[in-house]
């Protein structure tokens, strides 16, 4: 049974972090919108 | 208790030996995601072996920590692929199924060659350095060939799926493919999850140029549906490392995947990851991929090199 608890902790563990990451990054994604060294935006 | 701890945070009794192997664990990631973010690959290929290399984690557990990490970083990736519809949504469910059945299959892999060098450890970390050094050597090569896909995809040939006569075919909508063979889809999953499941390596370098110019994928929905089975892949994996652990030994039951290590390489790389993402596009990063492979390359000269001063 302790197995089966480690794995649900091991997998939802990292999985949460992105789950939270993905909108955190995002907004400061579009903070700092993709540019080429030329500054034309690239980030649709 | 002790055991649960045994199971997610192995290592605190020998290699782990305070804050600072932390800090350079930290560090390390940050590192990998940069390169990671620039040159748009996953980074487990270099994670593991610098793990093993810097900060002598055995093997095994730095391919397992890897694992548990890809599942944080895909994660992200799959969510905003999803959102944008990079996914192509029935190639990624065969492609799955064959990853789920790969990453079983790998790890199962590990322990034979765990059973084949009669429980000897330092024999077991020289077989998988090995392995590694061929693998670091594919991914050069392959990555110093990568650009060409881009070109040839325009083309639309007759790709290697669909010449296949055997089994059952779908078509992929989104991509413009039909009678894409099943029996191949699942194939191309089932070697990206014997990479996960055997090494901790999410495959996903190797995945793409299979998906462009193998399966016939937009180069767009063959990022998402690439991330979508490494996320699968690297679940399955986990699961069943986690399951199996202490199988091998009847008196202890030590975890192969350390939740402390995953965590330290998450808090940094995903943050490196994007921040790589902003600097490849300031430096026009895909014509730079050439010389990740150099990079990859040092890497695999450092594992020889480890290699020959273990005997």
């Amino acid at each position: 049974m302790v197995k089966y608890i480690a794995a649900a902790v091991l997998v939802l563990v990292p999985l949460l972090w992105g789950i939270i990451m993905a909108p955190i990054l995002d907004y400061f994604g579009k903070k700092v919108p993709f540019r080429s060294k030329h500054g034309e935006p690239l980030d649709e | 208790m002790n055991s649960f701890l045994q199971l997610i945070a192995p290592g605190f009794d020998s290699f782990i030996t305070g804050p600072g192997f932390f800090i350079t664990l930290v560090g390390l990631g940050f590192f990998i995601g940069i390169l990671a973010g620039i040159f748009g690959v996953g980074g487990g290929f270099l994670l593991v072996p610098l793990m093993n290399i810097l900060l002598g984690i055995p093997i095994e557990l730095a391919a397992g920590s890897s694992t548990c990490y890809i599942i944080g970083t895909s994660t992200t990736g799959v969510i905003k692929h999803f959102h944008k519809g990079n996914i192509e949504i029935k190639a990624a469910l065969y492609i799955s199924f064959g990853s789920i059945a790969g990453a079983i299959v790998g790890d199962i892999l590990q322990d034979s060659i765990v059973i084949l060098a009669g429980g000897n450890k330092p024999l077991f970390e020289q077989i998988m350095q090995g392995v590694f050094v061929l693998i670091l050597l594919l991914i050069a090569w392959v990555m110093s060939r990568e650009s060409r896909y881009d070109e040839k995809f325009d083309i639309r040939p007759v790709t290697f799926l669909q010449k296949m006569r055997f089994g059952p075919n779908i078509d992929l909508p989104g991509s413009k493919q039909i009678g894409v063979s099943i029996l191949g889809l699942f194939g191309i999953g089932f070697s990206g999850g014997l990479l996960t499941g055997f090494m901790g390596v999410s495959g996903g370098v190797l995945f793409m140029p299979i998906l462009v110019l193998g399966v016939g994928l937009a180069p767009h929905l063959a990022v998402g549906t690439s991330l979508t089975v490494v996320l699968v892949g690297s679940i399955s994996a986990v699961i069943k490392k986690t399951i199996s652990a202490g199988s091998l030994s009847q008196t202890n039951i030590t975890g192969k995947i350390s939740l402390p290590i995953a965590i330290s390489l998450l808090f940094a790389g995903t943050i490196g990851v994007r921040l790589g993402m902003i600097i490849s596009h300031k430096l026009h990063g895909q014509k730079l991929k050439k010389y990740f492979s150099i990079i990859v390359f040092l890497a695999a000269l450092m594992v020889i090199v480890k290699l020959i001063f273990s005997f």
